[in-house]
Order: structure tokens, then C-alpha cells, then sequence
């Protein structure tokens, strides 16, 4: 998942810098005091997940954990994994400092865009009657599966759209992309699904969710006022 | 905050993986023997690569020739002339690897070409390789003083002998610098704290400014 150096063009690693630099400027604003300490937890695990591989036909695999990252941090994602894929490049020589920001950026945005949509879907169920206990239990598992298995499945396509912007045929490298990524996709479902299904239960507000808003209809209905 | 208590739970799993897996980096290795350049790509940590396009390429970065490795990774080159090489493989998806061959470390004598004075001249020498910058020095004392008291066959004789000798040390070092060391890892996520605590120090200010 990792480019390394020398591979892509001039023309894209910049954009992907530029577009790195602009997501961890917005991360970092939106990074308050009391979501710093999940947001370097969230950058350890993900800096330590990358490190275990599994072999997968000619190549090898290792977990990612985008999808979960986006979910719990939104835009927060960005510099945790700027931050941590910095450190292995620097550390362990996994991609390279100049393919920095495409790395983070084909990385970041899926997480990000999957999260958001994800916790937008699961407030909005959250809040309907019964949704708590009722559809939302049982779509738990699902939308976990999908942020999981979708986050790595778009890094795949950009990690492909990348290596064909530098002359590699697009879908030939997605085919090997996708192909290699498929256990990781399924690995990375189940794990997200777990994960969410717990935080729903012990933590609803760590994805987003406020509880009796004041505003919304399960609110004013045990108030009596519906 | 329960959240901290899984990943605190998911950090401690993986690090009991992380002493036998890590490293997702493509390596090549080379070592030349007579004229003939041998190696293998593998995966740090992750075994040889099964399917990868290798080439090598001459002092000036020209691809020289091309081919793919067999079953068990490895690959060979028959080289033509006496100058530094570069080997790039390519296993896809982005993963590439260099190694650099110096031609200290091949024997002039099997070329019977002279090296042109003005490209030896326009190409720096590539650093040697960990492990390497020894070695080639050794080798390369005593190729020139065998060659005043021997013939060449003598010495492309000790060459050989001393190639095939040092490769498994060459081949230790290079494992061993691609361990990834459970202090690095320890390290790391010092780094994130470090980094976090920074930001928070930074917002701290700027909120207090404000």
C-alpha cells in the first residue's frame, strides 16, 4: 500500500503534497485538546498495524485500519497518518519521504470520506424512534463491514490511479491492487464491525453521536412534548 | 475512555507479532561472480519475491538489459563491461528496490577492456553498501598486488574464492539491517506521543493568545 520513492511522476507528487498539506492543516484545526489523546493512540495503531504483513500470493499485505481512523477522528485522520507514515519511512524505509503526501493522501481521504458518511448514516438512524435498539443493532455489523472493506477498497483504486498516472495501465495495477487487498478488505471489515459494534454500546458520543440532542424526535418524545 | 482500552489491547497484540513480521519493503540483493551477476528480491521479513521484473542498468542509468526471476526469486545477469551497475526490481504495485554494484568489486581482467578515462571520469562512484566498503577494499589490495605477483587467472581465482567466501556475510548484514527491532517500533510511538504532545502544547498557546 506503501509507494516507494522514484516511482511516481513530479506532476503527481506534488499534488499529492500540496493536497496532504492542506488535509493535515484542516485536521489540525479540527483537532481539539480532548481528541488528542485517541488521535495518537488511533496513529500508534496504525503505525504498528502496518508493520504486520501477510503474504498473499507474489506479494504481501498488511492491515490498515483507515476506515476505523476516519470514522473515530474525521479529519483528525489526516495528520495522524501523515505523522505515522512519516515515521516509517524514517524509521523502517516503508515508502519514502517525497511520495509522503500521495501515500497520506490516498491513505487519508477514503477514511475520511467513508467515516463522515458513515457516522452521518448512523446518527441519522441513531436518532429515529427505537433506532437504537432496533434497525441500528442489527445494521451495526454491516456498516462496520462496509467502512472497513470500502476504505481499503478506494486506497487500492488510488494507490492504482497513482501508479498509472505514472505509466503503469490502470487497470491492470487495480486488478493487483484490488486482488491482493481482497483478505485485507475482508480482515479490515469484520475488525471495523467489532469495533463499532463495541463503541456504539460503551461510547456512542466517540462516533459522533450525541445522545438526547434536544432537537431530535426520540428527545422530545420521552419528554412527552410528541 | 473504553476506546483507549481496546487499541491499548490491539497494541499489545500486535506487538507479540511484530518480533517475526513486519516490513512490507521490497529488497534485491546482488553479489557478482566472474562475470555474472546473481541475486534474489524478497520481501523484508516476508520471503523471496515469486514474480518480479528485474534490470540492470549501466553507470550512466541506461537500462542495459531485463528479466524476471524464477520460482524462488532469484534472477542472473551476464554483464558486458567493467563498470558500476544498478539493479532495479520491480515487483508491481509500486514496490521497487535498488542495489548498487560497484566495479571495484568485479574483476577487470575478465573484460580485457580498458575503462574509458572520460566516462570513468563523468560517473561518481555510488557509496558502497553497508558492509561492502570493507570488503571491496580488501579485494581490491589484493587483486593489485596479486597482479604484480601473479597471473590473471591467479587472481580472477582469488576473487572468485573471496566473492563466494564473503557472500554470506554480505547477505547477514544486509538481513540484519532490515530487522526491524522492537526498540524502533517502542521508539516510534514515543515519536507519536512526543508529536501529540507538541500539537497540544502548540494549541495551547495559540488558544491562549486568543
Amino acid at each position: 500500500m506503501h509507494i516507494v520513492d522514484g516511482v511516481l511522476s513530479h506532476p503527481v507528487l506534488i499534488t499529492g503534497a500540496v493536497a496532504s498539506t492542506v488535509g493535515v492543516a484542516v485536521g489540525l484545526r479540527q483537532m481539539t485538546a480532548d481528541k488528542m489523546p485517541v488521535t495518537a493512540i488511533l496513529t500508534s495503531v496504525f503505525f504498528v498495524a502496518s508493520l504486520i504483513h501477510v503474504p498473499v500470493g507474489p506479494s504481501s499485505v498488511h492491515m490498515i485500519l483507515n476506515g476505523l481512523m476516519g470514522m473515530i477522528l474525521g479529519w483528525s485522520a489526516f495528520p495522524a497518518i501523515v505523522i505515522a507514515l512519516l515515521l516509517q519511512a524514517v524509521f523502517f524505509g516503508f515508502g519514502g519521504l517525497s511520495v509522503l503526501g500521495v501515500n497520506a493522501l490516498n491513505l487519508a481521504l477514503p477514511a475520511i470520506l467513508i467515516g463522515f458518511s458513515a457516522r452521518l448514516f448512523i446518527n441519522r438512524i441513531y436518532h429515529t424512534r427505537n433506532g437504537q435498539n432496533g434497525i441500528l443493532k442489527k445494521m451495526t455489523f454491516l456498516i462496520g463491514l462496509l467502512v472497513g472493506s470500502l476504505s481499503v477498497g478506494l486506497t487500492s483504486l488510488g494507490v492504482a490511479a497513482s501508479l498509472a498516472l505514472a505509466g503503469e495501465g490502470f487497470i491492470a495495477a487495480a486488478k493487483l491492487t484490488l486482488l491482493s487487498h481482497l483478505p485485507v478488505m475482508v480482515l479490515e471489515g469484520v475488525l471495523t464491525a467489532v469495533m463499532i459494534g463495541f463503541l456504539l454500546k460503551v461510547k456512542p458520543a466517540i462516533l459522533g453521536i450525541q445522545a438526547d440532542q434536544p432537537h431530535t424526535k426520540q428527545y422530545h418524545s420521552e419528554k412527552g412534548v410528541i | 475512555m473504553n476506546i483507549l482500552k481496546i487499541c491499548f489491547i490491539f497494541l499489545i497484540t500486535a506487538f507479540f507479532y511484530a518480533h517475526h513480521a513486519q516490513a512490507h519493503s521490497v529488497k534485491v540483493f546482488a553479489y557478482p561472480e566472474g562475470r555474472v551477476i546473481s541475486g534474489y528480491g524478497y520481501f523484508a521479513g516476508a520471503g523471496r519475491t515469486k514474480k518480479a521484473k528485474v534490470f540492470l542498468m549501466g553507470a550512466d542509468a541506461r537500462e542495459i538489459a531485463e528479466t524476471e526471476v524464477n520460482e524462488k526469486g532469484e534472477f542472473q545477469f551476464e554483464i558486458p563491461t567493467y563498470q558500476n551497475y544498478k539493479l532495479r526490481l520491480d515487483a508491481g504495485e509500486g514496490h521497487i528496490a535498488f542495489f548498487k554494484i560497484n566495479k571495484q568489486n568485479l574483476d577487470e581482467s575478465l573484460f580485457n577492456v580498458t575503462p574509458d578515462p572520460a566516462q570513468t571520469g563523468a560517473v561518481t562512484n555510488p557509496p558502497g553498501q553497508p558492509g561492502q566498503i570493507a570488503a571491496s577494499a580488501t579485494m581490491q589490495n589484493m587483486a593489485q598486488s596479486s597482479g604484480k605477483m601473479t597471473n590473471a587467472l591467479t587472481k580472477a581465482d582469488i576473487d572468485q574464492i573471496i566473492a563466494r567466501h564473503i557472500r554470506p556475510l554480505r547477505e547477514q548484514i544486509e538481513a540484519s539491517d532490515e530487522k526491524r527491532r522492537f526498540n524502533d517500533i517502542l521508539g516510534a510511538i514515543g515519536y507519536i506521543v512526543g508529536i501529540m504532545g507538541l500539537i497540544a502544547f502548540w494549541q495551547a498557546r495559540r488558544d491562549k493568545n486568543k
